[in-house]
C-alpha cells in the first residue's frame, strides 16, 4: 500500500524541509527526506546532521512502509504537477514511484535505516559527547512575531565565514532577568536587540547557528502571532510548533565580548529618515568600488553629503539636510551594511546616526525603539 | 579570408597641468594687498634665489632661478616675501584632488604641476578642450588659482603647450598635428637637449626640431650614440613614456646632509633617521601606497676626493608591506645597528621601494585581539596624526624621540 497525499499540503511540508537538505551533496542520504508512516500520517524528515526539521502530514493513506527520496528533486516535482493528490508507491529495493494525475515518476530511494538520527533524538539519546555547556535547560516562550522580529534584526549581521565558527551565529542571552537579548556580528559590525520576556533567566549565552536559525523563523510565519517557545537542552535549541520541530545543535565556542566594542557614548548624533537615508546610499552604492562598495559620508554644518567615486564610472554625490552643527569630517563605510540594516528597519522611521570620527565606530539607532543598537566600522577608503 | 584585422592604438590624450607662477599666487591669495603687484618669493637675503615671481614681476624680467639681488635690481619695488612651504604644500593638496577629480592616472612632477593621462575618458568627460575648459573652471572654484593647461599625445607636446600657453592658457593638439608644430621650435626644447648637446647639433647644422626630425638616424648615431636614434624620435613626436601615477612609482625617500658629520651610533643619527621614517610613512598614507623593502642609506665621512665620499645602502623587506612611520624607522635602525664601518656619518637617508597600492580597508570591531594586535591602533593613530598634520601643519605632532628641525630633509626624491 502506498501514500496518497493532498498535492497543496504536501507541498507546503516540503517546501519547509528541503531547505536543510545538504545543497553540496557529498552525503548521499544527507540530500535525502525521509517519509515515514506516524498514526495515519506521514512524517518528513530531513537534516545535514547540524540541524533538523520533521513535520508531520495528514493524508488519504500514509502506507506502511518508510522511504527517503531526493528531497530537492521531490519538491520540485510536486511544484510542477497540476493534479490535486500525489501518490508514491515503494516499488523494489528502495525504488520508488510517484504519480501525479497522468505524470509517473521513477526515483531511486535510499535505504531509510541508514538516514541519520535527528539533532534532537542524537542529543537526547546522549549517543554524544556530553553535553560542554553544563546542561542548560532553559526555555523561551515569546509571541512569534517578536521572537521573528527579533530573528530579522539579527541575523543579517552574521559572519558568512564559516571558519570564524564563534561569528557564526546568534548569540542569545538573558542581559537581565525578564530580557532577552540576541547579538550578530561578523567582526566589522554588529547587531543587537533586546525584548521583554516575562521569566526569561539564564547563565551566560548561547550561539544558535544562523542556518537552523533561519529555517526556524520560516516557522514562524506559519500559524499567527501565537506564543512559541524555544527550548534550550543541553548542546541543543528547538522549536515546535504544530505538527513541525526544528532542531539544532548549538555553535560550540565564546562569542566575542560584544559590550566592550559598543560605543559609550558619541560625538555627535544625527536623525535622518530612514528612507531618505536608504534611497541615497542606495544611489551612492551604484558608483562605488564593486569589491569594497565604500561610499563616504561627509557631515557639514546642516549637511550630510553622501558620495561615492569610481575611476572607470564617474562620480555621485547627494546631499541631505540634517540638524548638525559640529565639526566637518568625512568617514567611509560599506555601503551594505548600511543598507542592510537599514533593511530591516520598518519603513518611514527616524534613525538616528552617531559618529565620533573618522576612525570610531558609527551607531545606528531607531528612536522609537531604543531596544535596538547597530554599531558599524568604518572603512579607510 | 586574407583579411588581417589590425587593431589601432587610438593615440593618448596627456595633459600637462601647471599652476601660473604658483608661490607668488598663493601668497596673493593669502594676502589681498599683493595683488596686483609685483611679488617676488625667494630668499629674502642678497644670497638667495628667486623661487617664484608673480607675472607683474615678471613684467620687469624677474625669472624663477634668478639671484635675489638681480631681481632686487630688475624691480626695486618689488615684494620680496620668504616662502611658506608649508602653506603651498596643504594648497598643493587640493591641487593635486582637483587633477585626480579627472583621472586616476596623475603623475605630479612637483607640487604645482603634474601630467594627466586622460586616455579613454573623451565619454566621460568630454572632449579634451571641455576637460581642459572644466580643469581650470574647478581648478579656480577649489583654490582661487590659475592653471595652464596644454593637451598632447605625448608628454613632450603636452608640457611645451602648457608652458606655450601661460598664462592661464589652455592648448590642444591632435594627434595629426605634433610633428608639423614641433618642427619650427628650437631644438633645446626637446627633453634632454642641454648646453652640451645643443653646441654639437649646432655644429652639426641642427637648429630646430624639424631640421633634427629630416636627418639621417644614421648621422644622429654616429654623433650622440643612442641618445640621438631617441633625439630623433621625440623631433618626429614619438614620445611613448606613459603617464606614471604615485601609485606606480619605484620609490620613495627621503635624506638629510648634515651640518656636521654624526657618530654612526648617536642619539642624534637615530632620531633623524626616526623622522625620516615618519615623514615617509606620512607621504606614503597620503599617497596611498604601502611598501614592502627599506633601504637605509649612509654617506661616510671619509673623503674620496673631488668632493665624492663612500655610499653605503642596506635594505630589507618586510614579510607585510607597510605605511606606517614607525615600521619603517624601526628597520633603518635595525639596519643601522648592523654596520661595522668605523666612519662618522655625513648624510643619512631612507629609501621604500616594492610599492603596492593600499586597498580601501574595512576595519574591524575586535581587531585588538585578532592576528595583528597592535595594526589597528597604530593605523587609527596615524590616521589621527595625518588629520593633525593635515590641519595644523607637519610639525604639530611628531614622536619624542625624531627630530624633525634636524631632520627637514635636504632631498626628497620625487
Amino acid at each position: 500500500m502506498g501514500i496518497v497525499v493532498d498535492r497543496e499540503a504536501f507541498l507546503n511540508s516540503l517546501s519547509l524541509v528541503q531547505g536543510i537538505v545538504e545543497r553540496r551533496n557529498t552525503v548521499p542520504i544527507l540530500g535525502h527526506v525521509l517519509i515515514e508512516p506516524v498514526d495515519g500520517s506521514i512524517k518528513l524528515s530531513a537534516t545535514d546532521l547540524e540541524v533538523g526539521i520533521s513535520t508531520e502530514v495528514a493524508c488519504k493513506s500514509a502506507g506502511d512502509k518508510s522511504l527517503t527520496l531526493n528531497a530537492r528533486k521531490l519538491f520540485e516535482i510536486v511544484r510542477e504537477t497540476e493534479s490535486e493528490q500525489v501518490s508514491i508507491a515503494p516499488l523494489e529495493k528502495d525504488w520508488i514511484e510517484l504519480k501525479c494525475g497522468r505524470a509517473r515518476f521513477k526515483m531511486m530511494g535510499l535505504d531509510p535505516r541508514s538516514f541519520p538520527a535527528m539533532p534532537s533524538q542524537s542529543a537526547r539519546k546522549g549517543t554524544e559527547a556530553a553535553p560542554k555547556r553544563g546542561g542548560i535547560k532553559v526555555s523561551l516562550t515569546i509571541a512569534a512575531g517578536v521572537l521573528a522580529g527579533m530573528i530579522d534584526k539579527t541575523i543579517f549581521a552574521v559572519s558568512p565565514d564559516e571558519a570564524r565558527y564563534n561569528l557564526s551565529g546568534v548569540y542569545l542571552e538573558a542581559c537581565e532577568p525578564g530580557k532577552a537579548r540576541m547579538v550578530a556580528t561578523d567582526g566589522h559590525r554588529l547587531s543587537m536587540i533586546d525584548r521583554q520576556v516575562s521569566g526569561f533567566a539564564m547563565e551566560g549565552g548561547v550561539i544558535i547557528p544562523r542556518k537552523g536559525l533561519g529555517e526556524l523563523r520560516k516557522l514562524l510565519d506559519q500559524g499567527g502571532d501565537a506564543e512559541v517557545t524555544l527550548l534550550l537542552d543541553g548542546q541543543l535549541a528547538s522549536l515546535k510548533r504544530g505538527a513541525t520541530e526544528v532542531s539544532m545543535r548549538l555553535v560550540e565556542g565564546e562569542f566575542p565580548d560584544y559590550r566592550g566594542v559598543i560605543p559609550k557614548q558619541s560625538k555627535y548624533a544625527i536623525t535622518v529618515k530612514r528612507d531618505e537615508l536608504l534611497a541615497a546610499i542606495k544611489r551612492a552604492e551604484i558608483f562605488s568600488n564593486e569589491r569594497y562598495h565604500g561610499v563616504k559620508l561627509a557631515l557639514a554644518s546642516g549637511t550630510l553629503t553622501i558620495s561615492s567615486t569610481s575611476p572607470e564610472m564617474g562620480e555621485a554625490t547627494e546631499t541631505l539636510d540634517v540638524d548638525y552643527s559640529g565639526d566637518e569630517f568625512a568617514i567611509g563605510f560599506n555601503a551594505s551594511y548600511i543598507l542592510q540594516v537599514l533593511g530591516v528597519i520598518p519603513p518611514e522611521t527616524d534613525v538616528t546616526l552617531e559618529l565620533s570620527d573618522e576612525v570610531s565606530p558609527g551607531v545606528i539607532q531607531i528612536p522609537s525603539d531604543t531596544a535596538f543598537t547597530y554599531v558599524v566600522m568604518p572603512m579607510r577608503l | 579570408m586574407d583579411a588581417v584585422c589590425e587593431i589601432s592604438h587610438p593615440a593618448r590624450v596627456i595633459a600637462h597641468a601647471d599652476m601660473d607662477a604658483f608661490y607668488a599666487s598663493v601668497e596673493q591669495l593669502d594676502n589681498p594687498a599683493l595683488r596686483g603687484r609685483p611679488v617676488i618669493v625667494g630668499g629674502r637675503s642678497n644670497r638667495g634665489v628667486v623661487t617664484s615671481a608673480s607675472y607683474e614681476a615678471r613684467r620687469y624680467g624677474v625669472r624663477s632661478a634668478m639671484p635675489t639681488v638681480q631681481a632686487r635690481r630688475l624691480c626695486p619695488d618689488g615684494v620680496f616675501v620668504a616662502g611658506r612651504m608649508d602653506r603651498y604644500v596643504e594648497v598643493s593638496r587640493t591641487v593635486r584632488s582637483v587633477f585626480e577629480s579627472f583621472s586616476p592616472m596623475v603623475e605630479p612632477l612637483s607640487l604645482d604641476e603634474a601630467f594627466i593621462d586622460l586616455t579613454g575618458s573623451e565619454r566621460l568627460l568630454g572632449p579634451p578642450l571641455d576637460v581642459g575648459r572644466a580643469m581650470k573652471r574647478r581648478m579656480h572654484e577649489e583654490t582661487g588659482l590659475v592653471v595652464s593647461v596644454g593637451i598632447a599625445p605625448t608628454k613632450m607636446a603636452a608640457k611645451i603647450l602648457s608652458d606655450m600657453s601661460k598664462p592661464d592658457g589652455l592648448l590642444y593638439l591632435g594627434a595629426e598635428y605634433v610633428t608639423e608644430f614641433l618642427a619650427p621650435l628650437p631644438v633645446e626644447r626637446l627633453w634632454g637637449v642641454g648646453r652640451v648637446t645643443l653646441k654639437k647639433m649646432h655644429a652639426a647644422g641642427i637648429h630646430t626640431i624639424g631640421e633634427l626630425a629630416a636627418s639621417e638616424p644614421a648621422v644622429l648615431k654616429a654623433h650622440f650614440g643612442s641618445f640621438g636614434a631617441h633625439l630623433h624620435e621625440l623631433a618626429n613626436g614619438i614620445d611613448p613614456r606613459p603617464v606614471i601615477p604615485d601609485w606606480q612609482r619605484k620609490s620613495y625617500g627621503e635624506e638629510s646632509t648634515f651640518p656636521r658629520d654624526l657618530e654612526r651610533a648617536s642619539l642624534e643619527l637615530r632620531r633623524i633617521l626616526i623622522a625620516h621614517g615618519e615623514a615617509l610613512g606620512r607621504r606614503l598614507r597620503s599617497d596611498r601606497v604601502r611598501a614592502r623593502t627599506v633601504t637605509l642609506k649612509l654617506k661616510l665621512a671619509r673623503p674620496l676626493g673631488e668632493g665624492r665620499y663612500p655610499v653605503l645602502t642596506r635594505s630589507f623587506s618586510l614579510e607585510r608591506p607597510t605605511d606606517d612611520g614607525v615600521e619603517i624607522s624601526n628597520v633603518a635602525l635595525a639596519l643601522l645597528d648592523r654596520v661595522r664601518e668605523p666612519d662618522r656619518i655625513r648624510l643619512a637617508g631612507i629609501h621604500v621601494h616594492n610599492l603596492e597600492r593600499s586597498e580601501p580597508r574595512q576595519m574591524g570591531l575586535f581587531e585588538a585581539s585578532a592576528a595583528h594586535p597592535r595594526d589597528s591602533k597604530r593605523e587609527r593613530l596615524n590616521q589621527a596624526l595625518d588629520s593633525l598634520a593635515k590641519r595644523f601643519g607637519e610639525e604639530t605632532v611628531t614622536r619624542g624621540l625624531a627630530r624633525a628641525e634636524r631632520a627637514a630633509p635636504t632631498r626628497r626624491d620625487k
